[in-house]
């Protein structure tokens, strides 16, 4: 048995009126990748922006690590050093450099040394083929190049999982494949990550587990191969017909 | 990055200096421009008896130089602002008085004439010696120093006694003439108001841009999910507490605020330190909301990645949405200067000689209040318009207006 990195029980989020996660119940292994796919407005994001608390559940319990997430008295700020998050939109600081950018978090909040600080994100600019680029401003930069040093700088902090929203949304096609590829080779190495993505391909390619969302609810699980040649559900057989 | 960090500190220790400079010039006391001069007395003959020397300097200390035309008596300090014939009394009592002067421009008549001057018991004839104005100094030259010396005899003794005091030019009748007059006369005035001006609205919006650092940070304030119940309060009350200040300091007229607190409460004792005290405050609440609105403009994506990487709201605050924030309001801060710059001139109330009391003095001294106003609306217009460019120049230079606000896509 695979040890639990998180584990979500009767997970509920609603913004007003509108409810968007109805009664979520999800585990993710370490070691896993794991892809939610879905139609927009399905609740993926919500759920995954759950996983850190950017979004505050209403109801349910998520542990990270047999933490309670939802426990008012943890300290969030130390929990979210160990889950990496990527952004749609890359959400780079633009006042600082790339390599900065990368350094922020592992001085100001792991208070590690700075020229380890400074060797480890270069080493990690580099695996994201970035190093070059290290003293430049993010404006300066394309949105996969963005999209990379991102990346790099989530892994800076050395997380034990990583979460990705929807991380080639904003690009342009040609651009996609260059973080995909960044993905993939996280992959290989055996980063337990949790992607939401549009990209069918990838998902199949890359995860070891997809979550086929749909209203709020996890209408079906299973590997790649058996959710997308023989889906059980017909709402899941209907998206996966719209999307090819 | 070397450089950066290099004009960071440049940057630094000018906003340092400056607000040391501010203090400690807002903390000198005024000094009046025209020092008053003292007349000096001396014995020049004879060795009198201590009775004849008594009536010697009670008689100099009486007689004084009257004007000519308007028979009003004149101050050995009111010698230095001469620009029309003197009056220059040739007896008191048993002391004959004769008068000498350094000048070319100035002739002592030596024939005596009848002139009445008013006294507790009436009009009294005495009889003077003309001393006529031959030349008046140009505008241009401004005012000539000269020294009147009167001898007082009386028993075959002399005292001397010496004013010193300055012909001054007269401002012409005509509109232009005026206008020249005013500049030239009073360019000291206007110099002195300026730099009080400049002091003042420069050290105030450094000062209140730190406050408003501090406001906004306060005012940003919501208390969260996370946060323990003795926090929320305390950023409840924060939130609060900037909110009012903003409401109160935004909401009154400074020439209000600045009369409450120097009238009012007396603070400070120095009416200088008291205005810096108002300018500080007020600008403080401006800039806060400005800061506010940049703050609010920065994409919220921003703070959700600083905060999944684990900073705590204070550094994400500190760390990423501030320097953001700051660089990107420093434009509207520039121009909070440049109002400050026009708006300082309400301190005049509580009696700072700025640049606007300065020039209502001038216009109070000739009664020429259209020439006054006019050289101070130019000068006004020169230090904004100077101001504004020079900040356009500094905004080119950090390329602040070039930056977008920070949407991430």
């Amino acid at each position: 048995m695979q040890k639990k990195i998180i584990e979500i029980n009767n997970l509920k989020k609603s913004f007003g009126q509108n409810v968007v996660l109805k009664d979520i119940n999800l585990d993710i292994y370490q070691g896993e990748v794991l892809t939610i796919i879905g139609s927009s407005g399905s609740g993926k994001s919500t759920l995954l922006r759950c996983m850190n608390l950017l979004e505050e559940p209403d109801e349910g319990e998520i542990f990270f690590e047999n933490v309670s997430l939802t426990d008012s008295s943890v300290n969030i700020n130390l929990l979210r050093t160990k889950i990496g998050m990527v952004f749609q939109s890359f959400n780079l600081f633009n006042h600082l450099s790339v390599l900065d950018n990368c350094m922020l978090a592992p001085l100001k909040v792991l208070h590690q040394d700075k020229k380890a600080v400074k060797e480890n994100a270069l080493a990690m600019l580099d695996s994201v083929g970035m190093k070059a680029f290290q003293n430049q401003s993010p404006l300066a930069l394309s949105g996969g190049q963005k999209q990379r040093v991102a990346i790099a700088r989530a892994l800076a902090m050395n997380p034990d999982i990583l979460l990705f929203d929807e991380p080639t949304s904003a690009l342009d096609p040609e651009m996609v494949g260059e973080v995909l590829e960044v993905i993939k080779s996280l992959a290989r190495s055996g980063m337990t990550m949790v992607v939401v993505t549009h990209e069918m391909e990838f998902a199949k390619a890359v995860s070891s587990r997809v979550v086929f969302m749909d209203d709020g609810v996890i209408l079906e699980t299973n590997t790649p191969d058996q959710l997308f040649q023989n889906p059980k559900e017909e709402r899941t057989k209907q998206f996966l017909r719209r999307v090819r | 990055m070397m450089k950066k960090r290099i004009v960071f500190k440049i940057i630094k220790k000018i906003i340092i200096s400056a607000i040391v400079l501010g203090v400690i010039y807002a903390l000198s006391s005024q000094k009046t421009p025209e020092n008053s001069l003292q007349a000096i007395t001396s014995i020049v003959e004879g060795t009198p008896s201590s009775e004849t020397l008594a009536v010697l300097e009670i008689a100099s200390e009486m007689v004084v130089p009257y004007n000519y035309l308007n028979k009003q008596s004149l101050s050995s300090t009111r010698l230095t602002q001469l620009s029309g014939d003197m009056a220059l009394p040739s007896q008191y009592g048993d002391v004959s008085i004769t008068w000498v002067s350094d000048t070319e421009r100035m002739t002592i008549d030596s024939e005596l004439e009848n002139f009445s001057v008013a006294s507790p018991q009436g009009s009294v004839n005495i009889l003077i010696y003309h001393a006529r104005i031959l030349s008046l100094p140009t505008i241009l030259q401004g005012s000539k120093n000269f020294t009147l010396t009167a001898y007082f005899h009386y028993n075959d003794a002399t005292l001397m006694k010496t004013y010193e005091g300055a012909l001054v030019a007269v401002m012409p009748a005509d509109f232009f003439g005026g206008v020249l007059f005013t500049i030239v006369r009073y360019s000291r005035l206007f110099f002195e108001g300026m730099i009080t001006t400049l002091g003042l609205s420069l050290t105030g919006t450094i000062i209140g841009f730190i406050l408003a650092l501090i406001l906004v940070f306060l005012r940003i304030q919501t208390p969260s999910f996370h946060d323990k119940k003795g926090i929320s309060v305390l950023k409840k009350a924060g939130s609060s507490f900037a909110k009012g200040y903003i409401t109160l300091f935004r909401g009154t007229p400074m020439i209000v605020q600045a009369s409450f607190f120097w009238y009012g409460l007396g603070l400070f004792g120095n009416a200088l330190l008291c205005g810096l005290f108002v300018v500080s405050l007020n600008t403080a609440a401006y800039i806060a909301e400005i800061l506010r609105g940049s703050i609010n403009a920065i994409d919220k994506g921003q703070t959700e990645a600083s905060r999944s990487l684990g900073l705590s709201q204070v550094q994400t605050m500190r760390y990423v949405i501030f320097p953001q924030s700051v660089k990107n309001s420093m434009p509207a801060i520039g121009n909070e200067f440049v109002i400050n710059v026009k708006d300082t001139a309400v301190l005049s109330v509580i009696g700072i000689f700025e640049l606007f009391n300065q020039t209502t003095k001038v216009a109070g001294i000739h009664y020429r209040q259209l020439e006054a106003y006019l050289v101070v609306a130019a000068i006004y217009l020169v230090l904004t318009y100077t101001i504004t460019k020079i900040l356009q120049k500094v905004e080119k230079r950090f390329d602040l207006k070039t930056i977008d606000l920070p949407s991430s896509v």
